[in-house]
């Protein structure tokens, strides 16, 4: 199921084996890479627990902050809280350790830590408390039931202690060193040269083994350390057993030294060998990663075979005592009685104070040397030596055991990974154990990725541990999971999933497994948890919350405008880049220079590119103060890769910028090194606050570098920027020009003219007379600012007034209106005949307008009144020329606007005036040729014709509608004729497309492909046509061919012949639209000609 | 003991012993007849293992290479029913080649018998509401009047592969586009992970088209500042939808939004039917209301293309090609009802029962098999009419 859907995965660690715990444990043995995703902590705030005792070692309560006075690293640091230890609830760890125990020791402890765990706790404590007999074994889960700790007690106390096992051996080895003969002859000497040898081989045998195991006793305490280190709260950890001993043999040593002294260097033997088997380090190491995570280390020491029956001892106890001292714990070797020394843990636990303190500002990182002392020094104050400034171990391991102890203690899960964890038994193996194979699965689209030059790239990494029947700690400390998309299945890549396969063995019983991941690209981090067996019967992740949005701390920027460089991105961004699809909310507009590059890329252009940003668009719905804005640029090459990219995060400070970016936008200024040749620029801009965003792409060549050298040269950087600029760091000095009209904007000489406030409501009187004067003086008032040239003031003045009239309480009819503009129009006339023109190109557009705005009275009003101009106009001297094109032009707009009836009659008066108007017998044949009238359109092309016999439009439609009257070869005739000459795009597709339905008619599919293959290399993409091929071979049985050929289609735009019969359904644009401009041009030359007649006629 | 191997015992995972480079075939697995073009999958051991390429023969003839992980082919194993030797050759960096092969059996049957699983997709609703308790008992599957045995059987979350096509000639102007397009947001939105959507906005021509997708701001991107203007050429976009889907697999839906009367489309609303009916289930959201060119189901516009008896028999056509396929036609009393009918279509997707019937290939390519679907309970299911026998 999983398979399925991994498709870009490369699981190329999925062999990843043999991995142990504890190495991955040891900061030491950490890939370096590791830390760089573990973040760093600006420590603010340090703390130490500071266990307080008197001169009698009696516990002091009650002091203040005051008393304690800290010191870091010879520095007085201030104290900035106290609290009682208490306030805390404990988190103790027992480190029960079979390894040093024998059986009375052991009985012993048990029934000491028995009775610590029933009256030492406090209510809400906790133990965490695990065995060690060469493999860590937690007993129980952190728990402060003291049922559950006696339980797990009992299970301790069935096993077999190790310790006495250590101390035979260690006897044997005294023993041989003791019994041998003395050097006192030449008859002895062999016999004592053989005995020494076999002594010194036993005796390193017997140093190298207590050595792995008090190493492999340390490094169990940091596994310890660090699974209590994802608790929460006060931490503590105990240590019970005889002690892992520092220096094994080290005595031993010396004694055979002593009695082989003359022979010690003929056997190889140097007194620094003692030194190989030194687990001091590891000590250390314990101390370190204790301090890292703040834990005190307390140590009961137990002897083994009776006190003083064993000489490591005195070394075991140096090793406690190193972990204890380091840490502010206690120690206490050789007890009899181990249950005093509890008490008094218990007592210091108790009684602990929580010192805050604020760390002096020092360059030094790392390890910092910490002294408290309290009340001047009066009271003994015993606390951890030392601080660390973070741990060095591998952030997603700690949360990975976090998480595994943290199931009943209720810590929330954070996944926004989005990972699953989903389980399989697969048997057993030879000792019993279950073998399950488990699958950590995350949706791809929750990654970052980087793109590459054919494909996307991500890189997971991910920590497994499990906790199984048995207690046992088993994990994968770090596996990795790298990821590649292939950029053409960039768009399906979100709803694929990612997989991670790993065989666990667990002994049975429940299971608890815990994954930590992180996205390595972006720093997400997660993690979740599972139970095996799954309580509900299959295995499966727990479920886990909604994916936790991730904190983002709002920190002041460093600058105004600050632009750092990212190396990844979205998925979701990839595929916009990568779609070829543009658009989006936020309006932008770029461009690009290439120039000579410089340094190491001499086969490379640098091309230096300007995106600007609407600032208004880029501040919508914004609430933040701070803009972040995600900035990526990718230059995809012929063959779709990617040739470059520069990926940038762009921080505005609103607080100071806002006003700017409002008014000016953003500039985006980036520089990509690209060979020669032609590319695709694909930009795309997001706020990362709104998630608003856009993607515009556009195609650039980069020319020969030789060409180059003439490039023009591109701006200097300037002192000061024009508007909010980022620029991504390796931009170079030099910026993209700027954009042409980034020209300082002249402030406008005039104000843009205050709307003319509505006219006065005609007064509520029944006096038509009085009406009608007001009526008139606010239309010669409109009148006159078209006069001044306010044309589209008095557009929209007019307009008002008319409504005013016509849709008050008492509204005027549309006769009356009409007869008050008409009356004005006449007046007009009588003063200067060529005055009208301006009115009549106000009142055409005046009438178009209403009837886009369905103001059906005030286009009833426009028609008439332009009409009875027009007549006017006519019927004056010169004004016939001008009437004319004013009445073609408007019965044009009348077909247009459906007025069939009125538009046609118009047209009949054009061309009564001129039988050849080819607005009118062009707009009449169209007409007729929609109503499906073949034969109508027909009279109108031929009178064209017959004044124009070259007219291609009128030629074409005759052949079409030939065509569709049935009669194909004269049609045909007509339409091979055509293409000899034709140019236009949407003609010649329209040619090709009947030429070749007429063909397929005439069930000749050879030539019709051959036609449509013809116009396709004509008009290349062309929609119909290739459809029209496509669903030829279709009807042949050429399925795969038809797909091949719609296969590269692509929305056409502009000036394609795709819509070719759309454009043959309207009448043509062209004579139409050089007419109005030619009324549009006459009508501004005649306002003096108005303003005169007004002042004229002026009542 | 050496306190090392005590560590090494218990603090392990499965572990994965140093091994030579090993090449196996995973696909077609052990015992798997191919037919036709399948993909071989071949995986080199252990993984990350560096290969520069994985070289697939077929009956000793150079099928494919792939160069890098996962190593997956398209091989043509002809329609012969015969046995195959597949070949698998990893050249490693190293230059050394690893072989794997595997001898794919002849299909065993009684007779002669080509087939090809069919899906058919039922919709099945008792008084306007869907019926989700229907067991793999309760249907029965008429290929050519002949029963079929199920050969799958689910409910509901097969993914889908959508094109939606809306129409934004002029005729969707004032608001009519913007509400049209606030439901293929809608719709984008309500898809799952791995449903895909393309969106084709037409009017006499295509005027965006994006590519398949599930990412929804890719579906999106375009529509901002689109207007409507234009004329209507629904045919054309229909069978070029049609088309772009055949290549799909799956559950594959066309969702024509759309108020108009084609009149500019160079093809027929036959030509994309047949394209169409090749497993291609059909929405029609029509958006209703009288005009010049229509009144009521009349219409009564003419063309310089088409009269309007052509233009009737086009939306019959049209009307029949919906129903035919499986699909429904949603009449819409206005626009404002568009994203909840898009978003109740959604819904009926994954209401959909997904039967699996593997007939007989007897009529030769291209020849049209009727299918019927009964419901116990006289329950009327709606599914496909039929599909072309491939």
């Amino acid at each position: 199921m999983h398979d399925a859907t991994m498709l870009f995965v490369s699981p190329v660690k999925a062999g990843f084996a043999a991995l142990f715990l504890v190495p991955a444990l040891l900061g030491a043995q950490t890939p370096a890479s590791e830390t760089s995703f573990s973040g760093r902590l600006d420590v603010t705030v340090a703390e130490v627990e500071v266990f307080v005792a008197d001169r009698d070692g009696k516990p002091v309560p009650d002091l203040t902050r005051d008393d304690f006075k800290v010191v870091e690293d010879g520095q007085p640091a201030e104290v900035t809280g106290l609290a009682p230890g208490t306030s805390q609830h404990l988190n103790l760890a027992v480190f029960f350790d079979q390894t040093t125990l024998d059986v009375t020791s052991r009985a012993t402890a048990l029934a000491a830590l028995r009775r610590f765990f029933e009256a030492g706790l406090k209510p809400g404590d906790r133990v965490l408390l695990a065995a060690w007999d060469g493999s860590l074994e937690v007993r129980a889960e952190p728990t402060g039931d003291p049922a559950v700790l006696r339980a797990a007690l009992d299970r301790l106390g069935a096993a077999l202690p190790s310790g006495v096992r250590s101390a035979q051996e260690r006897s044997a080895v005294q023993r041989e060193i003791h019994d041998a003969n003395p050097i006192d002859d030449e008859k002895t000497s062999g016999l004592a040269r053989s005995q020494a040898t076999a002594a010194l081989e036993n005796l390193r045998a017997y140093a190298r083994a207590r050595s792995e195991e008090a190493r492999g006793t340390f490094g169990a305490l940091q596994q310890m350390l660090v699974l209590l280190g994802g608790l929460p709260e006060r931490k503590a950890l105990l240590y019970v057993g005889a002690g892992p001993p520092l220096q094994p043999g080290a005595d031993l040593f010396t004694a055979w030294q002593g009695r082989f002294a003359s022979m010690a260097s003929e056997l190889g033997f140097s007194p620094l060998e003692v030194s190989r088997y030194d687990a001091g380090p590891q000590a250390q190491e314990v101390v370190n990663r204790a301090n890292g995570v703040g834990i005190s280390i307390f140590a009961l020491a137990l002897p083994v075979g009776g006190a003083g029956a064993r000489a490591d001892a005195e070394d075991s106890g140096r090793a406690m005592r190193t972990l204890a001292a380091g840490t502010g714990g206690r120690v206490i070797v050789d007890v009899a009685n181990p249950a005093s020394f509890l008490e008094m843990m218990g007592h210091d636990l108790s009684s602990s104070y929580l010192v805050a303190y604020a760390p002096p500002q020092t360059r030094k990182t790392g390890t910092h040397k910490v002294e408290v002392t309290v009340k001047g020094g009066t009271l003994v104050a015993r606390h951890r030596e030392a601080r660390r400034d973070s741990d060095p171990g591998d952030p997603l391991l700690r949360e990975a055991l976090a998480t595994l102890w943290a199931g009943e203690a209720g810590t929330g899960e954070a996944n926004p990974l989005r990972a699953e964890l989903a389980f399989d038994e697969q048997g057993k193996d030879d000792l019993g154990r279950l073998v399950v194979s488990g699958l950590v699965t995350f949706p791809l689209a929750t990654l970052a990725i980087q793109p590459q030059e054919h494909f996307h790239n991500g890189h997971v990494t991910l920590t497994l541990v499990a906790r199984d029947g048995k207690g046992k700690i088993t994990g994968l400390p770090k596996a990795e999971v790298p990821i590649e998309i292939p950029n053409e299945h960039l768009l399906s890549a979100p709803g694929q999933t990612a997989g991670y396969k790993l065989t666990l063995h667990l002994n049975p019983g429940d299971s608890v497994v815990a994954v930590a991941m992180r996205d390595d690209l972006s720093g997400t981090q997660g993690v979740i948890r599972a139970e095996f067996p799954s309580p509900k019967g299959g295995a499966a992740t727990r479920p886990a919350g909604p994916a936790a949005p991730l904190a983002r701390q709002v920190q002041p920027l460093p600058e105004a405008i600050h632009s750092s460089p990212s190396t990844s991105l979205g998925i979701e961004s990839a595929a916009l880049l990568m779609s070829g699809q543009q658009g989006g909310d936020i309006p932008l507009g770029a461009l690009a220079l290439p120039i000579p590059s410089e340094g190491n890329a001499a086969d490379r252009a640098r091309l230096l590119v300007r995106v600007r940003l609407d600032g208004k668009g880029l501040l919508a719905g914004q609430t933040e103060n701070v803009l972040r804005i995600e900035g990526d640029l990718y230059a995809l090459g012929t063959g779709e890769g990617i040739a470059a990219s520069a990926l940038e995060r762009i921080e505005i400070d609103l607080g100071s910028q806002r006003a700017a970016v409002e008014r000016d936008g953003v500039d985006f200024l980036a520089g990509l090194d690209l060979r020669p040749g032609a590319y695709s620029l694909r930009m795309l801009v997001r706020n990362l606050d709104t998630g608003k965003l856009a993607v515009r792409n556009f195609s650039i060549t980069i020319p020969d570098l030789a060409s180059l050298k003439n490039a023009p040269l591109p701006s200097p950087r300037p002192a000061a920027d024009p508007r909010p600029t980022a620029r991504t760091a390796d931009l170079g000095p030099l910026d993209p020009p700027p954009f042409p009209d980034d020209a300082p904007a002249a402030v406008a000489a005039n104000a843009a003219p205050a709307p003319l406030p509505p006219p006065a409501p005609p007064p509520e009187t029944a006096e038509g007379r009085k009406l009608r004067s007001l009526a008139r003086t606010g239309y010669r008032e409109i009148l006159s600012r078209l006069a001044a040239g306010r044309e589209a003031e008095a557009l929209a003045a007019v307009a008002t007034f008319e409504d005013s009239l016509l849709q008050r309480a008492n509204p005027m009819p549309v006769e009356r209106l009409v007869e008050i503009e008409a009356g004005a129009e006449k007046e007009l006339a009588g003063a200067d005949p060529k005055s009208l023109v301006p009115v009549l190109r106000l009142h055409q557009r005046l009438y178009q307008e209403a009837t886009d705005r369905h103001r059906l009275q005030g286009s009833t009003v426009a028609r008439d009144v332009f009409l009875l101009g027009v007549d006017l106009l006519h019927a004056s001297k010169g004004g016939g020329l001008l009437a004319h094109q004013f009445l073609a032009a408007f019965g044009a707009e009348l077909m247009r606007s459906g007025t069939r009836h009125v538009g046609e009659e118009t047209l009949r008066r054009v061309l009564a005036d001129d039988p050849a108007d080819e607005i009118a017998l062009l707009e009449l044949a169209a007409d007729a040729e929609r109503r499906g009238d073949h034969a109508a359109a027909g009279p109108p092309l031929a009178t064209l014709l017959q004044a124009h016999p070259e007219h291609r439009e009128a030629r074409l439609r005759q052949a079409v509608d030939l065509a569709r009257m049935g009669r194909a070869a004269e049609a045909e005739q007509r339409f091979t004729a055509l293409l000899a000459d034709e140019t236009e795009a949407w003609r010649l597709a329209l040619v090709y497309q009947e030429l070749a339905r007429l063909r397929l008619a005439a069930k000749d599919p050879n030539r019709a492909e051959a036609t449509l293959r013809e116009g396709l290399k004509r008009l290349p993409g062309d929609e119909k046509l290739t459809l029209l091929l496509a669903e030829l071979q279709e009807t042949s049985w050429l399925g795969t061919a038809a797909r091949q050929t719609v296969a590269s289609l692509k929305p056409e735009t502009g000036g394609g012949g795709g819509a070719a019969r759309h454009r043959y359904s309207l009448p043509p644009e062209e004579p139409l639209a050089s007419t109005l401009a030619t009324l549009t041009r006459e009508a501004a030359a005649q306002r003096p000609a108005l303003a005169a007649a007004l002042e004229k006629t002026a009542p | 003991m050496n306190a090392a191997k005590i560590l090494t015992v218990f603090f392990f995972l499965a572990s994965l012993p140093a091994q030579a480079v090993e090449v196996r075939i995973v696909q077609p697995g052990p015992g798997e007849p191919i037919l036709g073009e399948v993909e071989v999958r071949v995986e080199v051991l252990p993984p990350g293992t560096p290969v520069e390429r994985v070289e697939v023969f077929l009956d000793g003839a150079p099928a494919g290479v792939a160069e890098r992980a996962p190593f997956r082919i398209l091989v043509d194993a002809g329609e012969e029913n015969r046995e195959h030797k597949l070949e698998a050759v990893a050249r490693t960096a190293g230059g050394a080649q690893i072989k794997a092969s595997v001898t794919t059996p002849k299909l065993q049957a009684d007779a002669e018998v080509q087939v090809e699983l069919q899906q058919l997709f039922v919709t099945v609703h008792r008084n306007g509401k869907p019926v989700l308790d229907l067991t793999r008992e309760d249907f029965k599957v008429f290929d050519q009047d002949v029963e079929q045995p199920l050969a799958t059987y689910g409910r509901g979350d097969a993914p889908f592969t959508a094109v939606l096509l809306v129409d934004a000639s002029s005729s969707m102007a004032e608001g009519r586009l913007e509400k049209a397009l606030d439901g293929a947001r809608a719709f984008f939105a309500g898809m799952g992970a791995l449903d895909q959507a393309k969106l084709m906005l037409f009017s006499d021509h295509i005027l965006l088209e994006t590519p398949f997708t599930s990412i929804q701001p890719v579906l999106t991107l375009g529509l901002r500042g689109v207007t409507a203007s234009g004329g209507t050429a629904l045919n054309d976009a229909l069978y070029l939808a049609s088309k772009r889907l055949e290549t799909r697999r799956g559950r594959k839906i066309a969702v024509l939004l759309s108020d108009g009367v084609d009149v500019e489309s160079v093809l027929s609303i036959d030509a994309a039917r047949a394209i169409a009916r090749r497993q291609v289930t059909l929405y029609w959201l029509r958006l209703r209301g009288d005009s010049d060119a229509v009144k009521g189901k009349k219409i009564l516009i003419n063309s310089a293309w088409r009269d309007a008896p052509s233009h009737q028999r086009e939306i019959e056509h049209l009307r029949a090609a919906v129903l035919g396929s499986g699909g429904r036609i949603a009449d819409l009393a206005g626009v404002e009802e568009i994203p909840a009918t898009l978003t109740a279509l959604l819904s009926e997707l994954r209401d959909q029962y997904v039967l699996g019937i593997t007939p007989r290939r007897t009529s030769g390519k291209g020849a049209w098999h009727p299918v019927r679907v009964e419901v116990r309970g006289g329950l009327v299911p709606r599914t496909q009419d039929g599909y072309f026998e491939p």
